[in-house]
Protein backbone atom coordinates (compact mmCIF):
# COMPACT_ATOMS: atom_id res chain seq x y z
CA UNK A 1 0.00 0.00 0.00
CA UNK A 2 2.91 2.53 0.80
CA UNK A 3 4.49 1.47 -2.39
CA UNK A 4 1.15 2.43 -4.36
CA UNK A 5 1.10 5.34 -2.52
CA UNK A 6 4.85 6.53 -3.27
CA UNK A 7 4.30 5.27 -7.43
CA UNK A 8 1.18 7.55 -7.48
CA UNK A 9 2.82 10.53 -5.60
CA UNK A 10 5.57 9.96 -8.61
CA UNK A 11 3.10 10.13 -10.99
CA UNK A 12 1.25 13.06 -9.88
CA UNK A 13 4.50 14.71 -9.06
CA UNK A 14 5.54 14.46 -13.23
CA UNK A 15 1.74 15.73 -13.87
CA UNK A 16 2.01 18.61 -12.10
CA UNK A 17 5.79 19.49 -12.36
CA UNK A 18 7.63 20.66 -15.83
CA UNK A 19 10.75 18.09 -16.30
CA UNK A 20 13.38 19.86 -15.14
CA UNK A 21 12.29 22.35 -12.94
CA UNK A 22 14.80 22.38 -9.56
CA UNK A 23 11.30 20.93 -7.57
CA UNK A 24 11.08 17.67 -10.07
CA UNK A 25 14.92 17.27 -9.73
CA UNK A 26 14.84 16.90 -6.28
CA UNK A 27 11.22 14.81 -6.42
CA UNK A 28 12.73 12.68 -8.57
CA UNK A 29 15.93 11.88 -6.24
CA UNK A 30 13.89 11.76 -3.43
CA UNK A 31 11.71 9.15 -4.65
CA UNK A 32 15.12 7.20 -5.87
CA UNK A 33 16.17 7.27 -2.41
CA UNK A 34 12.85 5.94 -1.01
CA UNK A 35 12.40 3.51 -3.87
CA UNK A 36 15.90 1.76 -2.82
CA UNK A 37 14.71 2.31 0.98
CA UNK A 38 11.94 0.50 0.20
CA UNK A 39 12.92 -2.60 -1.95
CA UNK A 40 17.12 -2.29 -0.91
CA UNK A 41 17.47 -1.28 2.56
CA UNK A 42 14.50 -2.58 4.28
CA UNK A 43 13.88 -6.38 2.92
CA UNK A 44 17.57 -6.34 4.45
CA UNK A 45 16.94 -4.87 7.56
CA UNK A 46 13.63 -7.20 7.77
CA UNK A 47 15.83 -10.57 6.96
CA UNK A 48 18.19 -9.37 9.53
CA UNK A 49 15.67 -8.39 12.21
CA UNK A 50 13.85 -11.78 11.85
CA UNK A 51 17.17 -13.39 12.15
CA UNK A 52 18.09 -11.99 15.29
CA UNK A 53 14.50 -12.47 16.53
CA UNK A 54 14.69 -16.36 16.18
CA UNK A 55 18.40 -16.62 17.21
CA UNK A 56 16.97 -14.66 20.68
CA UNK A 57 14.19 -17.31 21.16
CA UNK A 58 16.57 -19.96 20.47
CA UNK A 59 19.40 -18.26 22.70
CA UNK A 60 16.89 -18.13 25.61
CA UNK A 61 15.18 -21.44 25.05
CA UNK A 62 18.91 -23.01 25.42
CA UNK A 63 19.82 -20.81 28.72
CA UNK A 64 15.92 -21.66 30.04
CA UNK A 65 16.61 -25.65 29.19
CA UNK A 66 20.67 -25.47 30.87
CA UNK A 67 18.98 -23.44 33.92
CA UNK A 68 16.99 -26.09 34.79
CA UNK A 69 19.26 -29.23 34.15
CA UNK A 70 21.54 -27.11 36.88
CA UNK A 71 18.16 -26.71 39.34
CA UNK A 72 17.56 -30.46 38.34
CA UNK A 73 20.80 -31.49 39.84
CA UNK A 74 20.55 -29.73 42.87
CA UNK A 75 17.41 -30.62 44.04
CA UNK A 76 18.86 -34.24 43.61
CA UNK A 77 22.07 -33.75 45.33
CA UNK A 78 19.86 -31.61 48.46
CA UNK A 79 17.22 -34.70 48.41
CA UNK A 80 19.78 -37.09 48.66
CA UNK A 81 22.29 -34.96 51.51
CA UNK A 82 20.69 -36.46 54.37
CA UNK A 83 19.77 -39.57 52.68
CA UNK A 84 23.53 -41.31 51.84
CA UNK A 85 26.87 -40.54 53.02
CA UNK A 86 29.15 -40.93 49.74
CA UNK A 87 31.38 -37.80 48.90
CA UNK A 88 28.59 -35.26 46.68
CA UNK A 89 31.04 -33.75 44.32
CA UNK A 90 31.74 -37.41 43.01
CA UNK A 91 27.58 -37.97 43.00
CA UNK A 92 27.25 -34.84 41.57
CA UNK A 93 30.28 -35.83 38.61
CA UNK A 94 28.84 -39.20 37.87
CA UNK A 95 25.36 -37.99 37.26
CA UNK A 96 26.31 -35.76 34.76
CA UNK A 97 28.28 -38.74 33.54
CA UNK A 98 25.14 -40.61 33.22
CA UNK A 99 23.61 -37.54 31.50
CA UNK A 100 25.81 -38.44 28.89
CA UNK A 101 24.91 -41.63 28.36
CA UNK A 102 24.10 -43.00 24.51
CA UNK A 103 21.91 -46.24 23.42
CA UNK A 104 23.04 -47.34 20.05
CA UNK A 105 19.81 -48.74 17.83
CA UNK A 106 20.21 -51.94 16.77
CA UNK A 107 20.11 -51.88 12.69
CA UNK A 108 17.29 -52.75 10.82
CA UNK A 109 19.21 -53.73 7.83
CA UNK A 110 18.22 -57.32 8.70
CA UNK A 111 14.83 -57.25 10.71
CA UNK A 112 14.78 -60.64 11.56
CA UNK A 113 15.32 -60.97 15.42
CA UNK A 114 14.82 -56.67 16.14
CA UNK A 115 12.43 -57.08 18.63
CA UNK A 116 14.43 -59.30 20.80
CA UNK A 117 17.44 -57.09 20.39
CA UNK A 118 15.32 -54.19 21.44
CA UNK A 119 14.23 -56.44 24.60
CA UNK A 120 17.14 -57.17 25.24
CA UNK A 121 18.88 -53.68 24.53
CA UNK A 122 16.36 -52.03 26.97
CA UNK A 123 16.58 -54.85 29.85
CA UNK A 124 20.68 -54.09 29.28
CA UNK A 125 19.66 -50.55 30.16
CA UNK A 126 17.61 -50.37 32.72
CA UNK A 127 20.05 -53.02 34.72
CA UNK A 128 22.81 -50.70 33.63
CA UNK A 129 21.33 -47.77 35.30
CA UNK A 130 20.33 -49.41 38.15
CA UNK A 131 23.65 -50.92 39.19
CA UNK A 132 25.13 -47.29 38.25
CA UNK A 133 23.31 -45.99 40.75
CA UNK A 134 24.16 -48.32 43.46
CA UNK A 135 27.75 -47.74 42.88
CA UNK A 136 27.42 -44.45 43.23
CA UNK A 137 25.19 -44.88 46.66
CA UNK A 138 25.85 -48.26 47.69
CA UNK A 139 23.46 -46.70 51.11
CA UNK A 140 20.43 -46.71 49.23
CA UNK A 141 20.87 -50.72 47.94
CA UNK A 142 18.85 -51.53 49.55
CA UNK A 143 15.92 -49.74 49.10
CA UNK A 144 14.97 -50.78 45.93
CA UNK A 145 12.00 -48.41 44.90
CA UNK A 146 14.42 -45.47 45.89
CA UNK A 147 17.23 -47.08 43.81
CA UNK A 148 13.85 -47.12 40.83
CA UNK A 149 13.22 -43.55 41.66
CA UNK A 150 16.63 -42.26 41.22
CA UNK A 151 16.98 -44.10 38.11
CA UNK A 152 13.76 -42.50 36.64
CA UNK A 153 15.39 -39.39 37.34
CA UNK A 154 18.44 -39.76 35.51
CA UNK A 155 16.89 -41.26 32.75
CA UNK A 156 14.92 -37.59 32.69
CA UNK A 157 18.04 -35.65 33.07
CA UNK A 158 19.54 -37.84 30.31
CA UNK A 159 16.45 -36.86 28.12
CA UNK A 160 16.25 -33.08 29.05
CA UNK A 161 20.59 -33.09 28.23
CA UNK A 162 19.85 -35.32 24.91
CA UNK A 163 17.44 -32.21 23.63
CA UNK A 164 19.81 -29.79 24.81
CA UNK A 165 22.32 -30.91 23.18
CA UNK A 166 20.73 -31.71 19.97
CA UNK A 167 19.00 -27.77 19.84
CA UNK A 168 21.99 -26.41 20.50
CA UNK A 169 23.89 -28.20 17.58
CA UNK A 170 21.52 -27.09 15.57
CA UNK A 171 21.57 -23.34 16.90
CA UNK A 172 25.41 -23.44 16.67
CA UNK A 173 25.12 -24.48 13.00
CA UNK A 174 22.62 -21.89 12.13
CA UNK A 175 24.92 -19.39 13.58
CA UNK A 176 27.87 -20.61 11.97
CA UNK A 177 26.36 -20.44 8.14
CA UNK A 178 24.18 -17.56 9.08
CA UNK A 179 21.40 -19.94 8.21
CA UNK A 180 18.07 -17.96 8.32
CA UNK A 181 15.44 -21.14 7.62
CA UNK A 182 17.56 -23.52 9.93
CA UNK A 183 16.38 -20.95 12.69
CA UNK A 184 12.99 -20.68 11.56
CA UNK A 185 13.03 -24.50 11.79
CA UNK A 186 13.98 -24.59 15.09
CA UNK A 187 12.09 -21.18 16.29
CA UNK A 188 9.15 -23.28 14.95
CA UNK A 189 9.45 -26.44 17.35
CA UNK A 190 10.41 -24.10 20.32
CA UNK A 191 6.47 -24.44 21.39
CA UNK A 192 6.31 -28.25 21.11
CA UNK A 193 9.31 -28.62 23.16
CA UNK A 194 8.74 -26.09 25.84
CA UNK A 195 5.76 -28.73 26.46
CA UNK A 196 7.78 -31.33 26.87
CA UNK A 197 10.32 -29.83 28.56
CA UNK A 198 7.73 -28.01 31.36
CA UNK A 199 6.74 -31.64 31.62
CA UNK A 200 10.18 -33.57 31.84
CA UNK A 201 11.58 -30.43 34.35
CA UNK A 202 8.02 -30.79 36.81
CA UNK A 203 8.91 -34.72 37.08
CA UNK A 204 12.09 -34.49 38.68
CA UNK A 205 10.78 -33.69 42.37
CA UNK A 206 7.86 -36.03 41.32
CA UNK A 207 10.29 -38.86 41.28
CA UNK A 208 12.46 -37.98 43.90
CA UNK A 209 9.60 -38.24 46.17
CA UNK A 210 8.52 -41.20 44.78
CA UNK A 211 5.05 -40.16 43.95
CA UNK A 212 1.92 -41.55 41.42
CA UNK A 213 2.16 -39.76 37.93
CA UNK A 214 -0.30 -39.29 35.37
CA UNK A 215 1.26 -42.68 33.96
CA UNK A 216 0.47 -44.20 36.73
CA UNK A 217 -3.49 -44.55 35.75
CA UNK A 218 -3.03 -48.27 34.56
CA UNK A 219 -1.35 -49.78 37.58
CA UNK A 220 -3.50 -47.93 39.74
CA UNK A 221 -7.01 -48.60 37.95
CA UNK A 222 -5.59 -52.28 38.65
CA UNK A 223 -4.54 -51.58 42.16
CA UNK A 224 -8.71 -50.09 42.71
CA UNK A 225 -9.79 -52.98 40.87
CA UNK A 226 -8.33 -55.60 42.89
CA UNK A 227 -10.26 -54.23 46.27
CA UNK A 228 -13.12 -55.49 44.03
CA UNK A 229 -12.29 -58.90 43.83
CA UNK A 230 -11.98 -61.74 46.31
CA UNK A 231 -9.96 -64.73 46.78
CA UNK A 232 -6.76 -63.25 45.94
CA UNK A 233 -3.66 -65.37 45.14
CA UNK A 234 -0.27 -63.40 44.38
CA UNK A 235 1.71 -65.21 42.24
CA UNK A 236 5.37 -64.44 43.64
CA UNK A 237 8.27 -63.86 41.86
CA UNK A 238 7.00 -65.27 38.53
CA UNK A 239 8.69 -62.48 36.66
CA UNK A 240 10.89 -59.61 37.49
CA UNK A 241 9.78 -56.03 38.94
CA UNK A 242 6.24 -57.21 37.43
CA UNK A 243 3.14 -57.85 40.08
CA UNK A 244 0.60 -60.97 38.98
CA UNK A 245 -2.10 -62.31 40.84
CA UNK A 246 -5.18 -64.04 40.61
CA UNK A 247 -8.68 -63.34 41.96
CA UNK A 248 -12.51 -63.77 41.45
CA UNK A 249 -14.56 -61.24 40.53
CA UNK A 250 -18.76 -61.89 39.80
CA UNK A 251 -17.26 -65.74 38.98
CA UNK A 252 -14.65 -65.04 36.58
CA UNK A 253 -11.13 -66.20 37.25
CA UNK A 254 -9.46 -62.76 36.59
CA UNK A 255 -5.30 -62.29 36.63
CA UNK A 256 -4.53 -59.09 37.56
CA UNK A 257 -0.80 -57.50 35.86
CA UNK A 258 1.36 -54.79 36.71
CA UNK A 259 4.75 -53.19 37.55
CA UNK A 260 5.66 -53.76 40.90
CA UNK A 261 5.38 -50.93 43.08
CA UNK A 262 6.10 -48.58 44.64
CA UNK A 263 9.33 -48.30 43.26
CA UNK A 264 9.38 -46.25 39.45
CA UNK A 265 9.13 -49.07 37.06
CA UNK A 266 7.20 -50.34 33.86
CA UNK A 267 7.70 -54.10 34.61
CA UNK A 268 7.83 -56.79 32.05
CA UNK A 269 4.14 -56.87 31.33
CA UNK A 270 4.74 -58.90 28.07
CA UNK A 271 6.74 -61.58 30.15
CA UNK A 272 3.91 -62.09 32.76
CA UNK A 273 1.51 -62.45 30.21
CA UNK A 274 3.56 -65.32 28.33
CA UNK A 275 4.07 -67.06 32.13
CA UNK A 276 0.32 -67.08 32.23
CA UNK A 277 -0.71 -68.56 28.90
CA UNK A 278 2.45 -70.80 29.31
CA UNK A 279 3.84 -71.26 32.59
CA UNK A 280 0.31 -71.73 34.50
CA UNK A 281 -1.52 -72.70 30.67
CA UNK A 282 -4.90 -70.14 31.38
CA UNK A 283 -6.48 -70.15 28.66
CA UNK A 284 -8.18 -66.52 29.02
CA UNK A 285 -11.45 -65.49 27.08
CA UNK A 286 -10.12 -61.47 27.57
CA UNK A 287 -7.57 -59.63 27.90
CA UNK A 288 -8.16 -55.82 29.08
CA UNK A 289 -5.29 -53.09 28.85
CA UNK A 290 -5.72 -50.01 30.94
CA UNK A 291 -3.09 -47.20 29.66
CA UNK A 292 -3.07 -43.13 29.99
CA UNK A 293 -2.87 -41.92 26.21
CA UNK A 294 -1.83 -38.81 25.17
CA UNK A 295 -4.97 -36.65 24.41
CA UNK A 296 -5.36 -34.09 21.55
CA UNK A 297 -5.71 -30.85 22.10
CA UNK A 298 -9.60 -30.88 21.97
CA UNK A 299 -10.11 -33.52 24.23
CA UNK A 300 -10.65 -33.39 27.75
CA UNK A 301 -8.24 -34.21 30.91
CA UNK A 302 -9.35 -37.58 32.05
CA UNK A 303 -11.81 -38.16 29.85
CA UNK A 304 -12.08 -42.21 28.47
CA UNK A 305 -11.39 -43.78 25.96
CA UNK A 306 -12.42 -47.58 24.76
CA UNK A 307 -11.18 -49.64 21.76
CA UNK A 308 -9.41 -52.57 20.76
CA UNK A 309 -5.62 -53.81 20.77
CA UNK A 310 -3.26 -53.10 23.34
CA UNK A 311 -2.86 -49.79 24.86
CA UNK A 312 0.51 -49.74 25.24
CA UNK A 313 3.56 -46.77 24.54
CA UNK A 314 7.19 -46.70 24.08
CA UNK A 315 8.96 -48.25 21.46
CA UNK A 316 6.53 -51.23 21.09
CA UNK A 317 8.50 -53.95 21.95
CA UNK A 318 6.04 -55.38 24.95
CA UNK A 319 3.53 -54.02 22.80
CA UNK A 320 4.79 -57.12 19.72
CA UNK A 321 5.42 -59.72 22.20
CA UNK A 322 1.38 -59.35 23.76
CA UNK A 323 -0.31 -58.63 20.62
CA UNK A 324 1.93 -62.33 19.75
CA UNK A 325 1.25 -64.28 22.72
CA UNK A 326 -3.10 -63.28 22.27
CA UNK A 327 -2.80 -63.84 18.54
CA UNK A 328 -1.21 -67.36 19.22
CA UNK A 329 -4.09 -68.15 21.66
CA UNK A 330 -6.44 -66.38 20.32
CA UNK A 331 -7.72 -64.22 22.75
CA UNK A 332 -9.30 -60.27 21.69
CA UNK A 333 -7.83 -57.37 23.30
CA UNK A 334 -9.77 -54.51 24.45
CA UNK A 335 -8.06 -51.30 25.43
CA UNK A 336 -9.39 -48.47 28.11
CA UNK A 337 -7.28 -45.40 28.03
CA UNK A 338 -7.29 -42.49 30.19
CA UNK A 339 -6.57 -39.30 28.22
CA UNK A 340 -4.18 -36.50 29.42
CA UNK A 341 -1.28 -34.16 28.42
CA UNK A 342 1.76 -34.56 28.52
CA UNK A 343 2.68 -32.65 31.31
CA UNK A 344 0.22 -34.51 33.18
CA UNK A 345 1.12 -37.71 32.12
CA UNK A 346 4.69 -36.76 33.93
CA UNK A 347 3.63 -34.98 36.71
CA UNK A 348 2.36 -35.68 40.25
CA UNK A 349 -1.16 -37.20 39.54
CA UNK A 350 -3.89 -34.80 38.76
CA UNK A 351 -7.34 -35.10 40.56
CA UNK A 352 -9.03 -35.33 37.68
CA UNK A 353 -6.94 -38.32 36.53
CA UNK A 354 -7.23 -39.42 39.94
CA UNK A 355 -11.11 -39.54 39.39
CA UNK A 356 -11.02 -40.44 36.01
CA UNK A 357 -9.34 -43.89 37.33
CA UNK A 358 -12.63 -44.67 39.37
CA UNK A 359 -14.39 -44.32 36.43
CA UNK A 360 -11.93 -46.62 34.69
CA UNK A 361 -12.64 -49.63 37.45
CA UNK A 362 -16.12 -49.16 37.06
CA UNK A 363 -16.11 -49.46 33.22
CA UNK A 364 -13.90 -52.22 33.84
CA UNK A 365 -16.34 -54.44 35.58
CA UNK A 366 -19.11 -53.01 33.27
CA UNK A 367 -16.58 -54.90 30.18
CA UNK A 368 -15.72 -58.22 32.31
CA UNK A 369 -19.92 -58.92 32.37
CA UNK A 370 -20.45 -57.76 29.23
CA UNK A 371 -17.68 -59.62 27.11
CA UNK A 372 -17.28 -62.57 29.27
CA UNK A 373 -19.60 -65.67 31.05
CA UNK A 374 -18.93 -66.68 34.14
CA UNK A 375 -16.40 -69.68 34.83
CA UNK A 376 -13.77 -67.41 31.84
CA UNK A 377 -10.85 -65.90 32.65
CA UNK A 378 -9.89 -62.85 31.97
CA UNK A 379 -6.58 -60.68 31.96
CA UNK A 380 -6.70 -57.30 33.11
CA UNK A 381 -2.86 -55.57 32.31
CA UNK A 382 -2.32 -51.85 34.01
CA UNK A 383 0.03 -50.20 31.96
CA UNK A 384 2.49 -48.03 33.07
CA UNK A 385 5.27 -46.62 35.43
CA UNK A 386 4.01 -47.76 38.66
CA UNK A 387 5.63 -45.09 40.61
CA UNK A 388 4.52 -44.60 44.22
CA UNK A 389 1.31 -47.56 43.52
CA UNK A 390 2.37 -51.11 44.95
CA UNK A 391 -0.05 -53.47 44.97
CA UNK B 1 -4.75 16.61 -6.27
CA UNK B 2 -0.86 17.20 -5.85
CA UNK B 3 0.64 15.55 -2.51
CA UNK B 4 2.36 18.01 -0.31
CA UNK B 5 5.98 17.68 -0.08
CA UNK B 6 5.56 17.61 3.48
CA UNK B 7 4.01 14.74 3.37
CA UNK B 8 7.16 12.66 2.09
CA UNK B 9 9.61 14.41 3.68
CA UNK B 10 8.31 14.58 7.55
CA UNK B 11 5.33 12.21 8.07
CA UNK B 12 5.62 9.39 5.79
CA UNK B 13 9.41 8.95 7.64
CA UNK B 14 7.86 9.70 11.35
CA UNK B 15 5.34 7.18 10.78
CA UNK B 16 7.14 4.50 9.59
CA UNK B 17 9.50 5.01 12.35
CA UNK B 18 6.65 4.76 15.03
CA UNK B 19 4.89 1.93 13.56
CA UNK B 20 8.39 -0.09 13.28
CA UNK B 21 9.53 0.88 16.58
CA UNK B 22 6.20 -0.54 17.60
CA UNK B 23 6.01 -3.87 16.10
CA UNK B 24 9.91 -4.20 16.73
CA UNK B 25 8.85 -3.86 20.71
CA UNK B 26 5.70 -5.93 20.39
CA UNK B 27 7.69 -8.89 18.35
CA UNK B 28 10.25 -9.13 20.65
CA UNK B 29 8.75 -8.92 23.73
CA UNK B 30 6.12 -11.29 22.31
CA UNK B 31 8.71 -13.84 21.67
CA UNK B 32 10.18 -13.69 25.12
CA UNK B 33 7.08 -14.20 26.69
CA UNK B 34 6.78 -17.41 24.75
CA UNK B 35 9.84 -18.54 25.31
CA UNK B 36 10.56 -17.68 28.59
CA UNK B 37 7.22 -17.65 30.54
CA UNK B 38 6.45 -20.51 32.91
CA UNK B 39 3.76 -22.79 33.37
CA UNK B 40 0.63 -20.80 34.08
CA UNK B 41 -0.20 -23.39 36.67
CA UNK B 42 0.49 -23.75 40.02
CA UNK B 43 0.72 -26.21 42.85
CA UNK B 44 -2.05 -26.00 45.81
CA UNK B 45 -1.78 -29.09 47.64
CA UNK B 46 -1.14 -32.67 47.49
CA UNK B 47 -2.86 -34.89 49.16
CA UNK B 48 -3.42 -38.47 49.99
CA UNK B 49 -6.80 -40.48 50.37
CA UNK B 50 -6.89 -42.86 53.39
CA UNK B 51 -9.68 -45.56 53.67
CA UNK B 52 -10.33 -47.91 56.31
CA UNK B 53 -10.29 -51.61 54.73
CA UNK B 54 -12.88 -52.66 57.88
CA UNK B 55 -15.64 -50.02 57.41
CA UNK B 56 -14.75 -47.61 54.20
CA UNK B 57 -13.81 -44.79 56.43
CA UNK B 58 -12.45 -42.17 53.99
CA UNK B 59 -9.79 -39.50 55.76
CA UNK B 60 -7.76 -37.02 53.32
CA UNK B 61 -4.79 -35.61 54.59
CA UNK B 62 -1.44 -33.67 53.13
CA UNK B 63 1.28 -35.74 51.50
CA UNK B 64 4.63 -37.06 53.35
CA UNK B 65 7.60 -38.18 51.25
CA UNK B 66 7.56 -41.78 51.90
CA UNK B 67 3.76 -42.67 51.32
CA UNK B 68 2.70 -44.57 48.61
CA UNK B 69 -0.56 -46.21 47.50
CA UNK B 70 -1.41 -49.62 49.56
CA UNK B 71 0.76 -48.32 52.33
CA UNK B 72 -0.55 -49.53 55.41
CA UNK B 73 -0.96 -45.93 57.47
CA UNK B 74 0.24 -45.52 61.37
CA UNK B 75 -3.36 -43.68 61.30
CA UNK B 76 -6.35 -45.74 63.32
CA UNK B 77 -10.18 -45.61 62.00
CA UNK B 78 -11.65 -43.94 64.60
CA UNK B 79 -14.77 -46.47 64.16
CA UNK B 80 -12.80 -49.93 64.58
CA UNK B 81 -9.55 -48.80 65.63
CA UNK B 82 -8.24 -50.70 61.93
CA UNK B 83 -5.08 -49.29 60.48
CA UNK B 84 -5.94 -46.46 57.53
CA UNK B 85 -4.61 -47.88 53.59
CA UNK B 86 -3.36 -44.85 50.92
CA UNK B 87 -6.02 -45.31 48.16
CA UNK B 88 -4.64 -42.51 46.08
CA UNK B 89 -2.48 -39.72 46.12
CA UNK B 90 -3.01 -36.93 44.15
CA UNK B 91 -2.18 -33.23 43.35
CA UNK B 92 -4.76 -30.09 42.96
CA UNK B 93 -3.94 -27.30 40.90
CA UNK B 94 -5.51 -23.46 40.02
CA UNK B 95 -5.00 -21.22 37.41
CA UNK B 96 -2.56 -18.50 38.37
Amino acid sequence: MVNGSVILGMAQVFQATPLGSQNAQQYLLYNIILLILWFGVFPWFYEMFQLWRYQSQVSSFLNRLRFFMNNNISQVMDFIANKVSEDKHLIEGRIRDLMEMVIIEPTSIEPEGLVRKYKMLVSSYNDRLERDVIRLMPSLGNNRPMVQNFTNVIDVLRELNFIYKVIDHYYRLAMKYKSYYLLIQLAAILPLLKEEIDALNGSVPVFLKGQPIGDSAGPLTVFRFKNLCSDLNVISNSVKDTYLASCMFKDRKIYLVKAEGPGGTVGHLDDAIKYIYEGINARPRLMITIDAALKLEGEESGSIAEGLGVAMGGIGVEKFNIESVATKYGTPIYAILVKMSMPEALNAMSKTIDEAVNKVVERLGKVVETYTEPGDEVVIVGVGNTIGVAQ
Amino acid sequence: MLISVDLYTTLIPVIVTVLTVAVLFYAVSRDLRNVLAVSGVRRISEYVTLRCPTCGYVKVREFKVGDYVGKVDDEKCPNDGSSLVIIGIGKEQANA
